[in-house]
């Protein structure tokens, strides 16, 4: 679990998350992961309107003018090499995303949105 | 918080001794039987240690000691704790963001490359961790 950049001690300068917004991002995804018995799989708690991943390569910059929303929280080079399902979060500034703890490595690919309704709704109040 | 709730019980451990880790089995019975399931195991404790090094500068006892803490403390603890372990339990251990390859090469650069290091090597634990307590049930 990367529980995201939040404003701790160790996040320092620049955080972005409100610790409430991590965890309740973080319990929200242990408890699917249980109930669907997930296993070995690696999750984001991440800001879309954050800067901390807006340094992205060039699939981020595109898809942040299709999609302003979702490219900051989408890693654009392994959604568009694996072709995977764009994740639909119009109205979100936050979302956990999870793929495969071989994603992690350095031929990541698959990314799927896994977002909690009401993270979404809490959201669009930030946005 | 545990004072006002009997239900919680607050057992202290250092996670990056293993003498401290040895003992949490004796406080778990004590406090819960010998029988207790634990539902969720969190491995949340760790440390950045030496945030400024990056990898033309590493010093070896550092990257060793940050490797004590944040990967050899949730293997023992989750190797401790294993008689606890039973089906549906879950395990999640507090990786980072700079704990993936793939984000910091897109993302996030070159920044505590110690610390990184051995998140990236916390995830690969946890991988390890999935197929040998596959067969307990545990996720």
């Amino acid at each position: 679990m990367d529980p995201g950049w939040v404003k701790t001690r160790m996040g320092g300068d620049g955080a972005i998350l409100e610790p409430h917004e991590s965890i309740s991002g973080m319990l929200d995804t242990i408890h699917k992961a249980q109930k669907n018995g997930e296993t070995a799989k690696y999750y984001t708690v991440s800001a879309v309107s954050s800067i901390l991943i807006c340094q992205g390569t060039d699939n981020v910059s595109a898809q942040r003018k299709r999609d302003p929303v979702v490219s900051v929280a989408s890693r654009g080079r392994s959604q568009a090499e694996s072709g995977a399902e764009e994740p639909v979060l119009n109205d979100g500034s936050r979302d956990t995303r999870c793929c495969n703890l071989s994603d992690t490595g350095v031929d990541g690919q698959q990314v799927r949105s896994d977002i909690p309704t009401h993270q979404l709704i809490l959201a669009s109040l930030l946005t | 918080m545990a004072k006002s709730n009997s239900s919680i019980h607050v057992l202290e451990c250092d996670t990056s001794s293993l003498s401290s880790i040895s003992n949490l089995p004796s406080q778990i019975t004590k406090a819960l039987g010998s029988d207790a399931k634990l539902d969720y195991l969190l491995n949340n404790a760790a440390t950045n240690s030496v945030p400024d090094q990056l990898s033309l500068n590493i010093d070896p006892e550092a990257l060793l000691k940050e490797v004590g803490v944040n990967v050899i403390g949730p293997a023992k603890v989750v190797e401790t704790l294993q008689g606890f372990l039973k089906k549906g339990s879950l395990i999640m251990n507090m990786s980072s963001g700079l704990g993936s390859a793939g984000l910091t090469i897109s993302d996030i650069g070159s920044k505590c490359t110690v610390y990184s290091i051995s998140k990236h090597a916390l995830n690969m634990l946890t991988v390890h961790q999935s197929f040998n307590l596959k067969e307990q049930g545990v996720l």
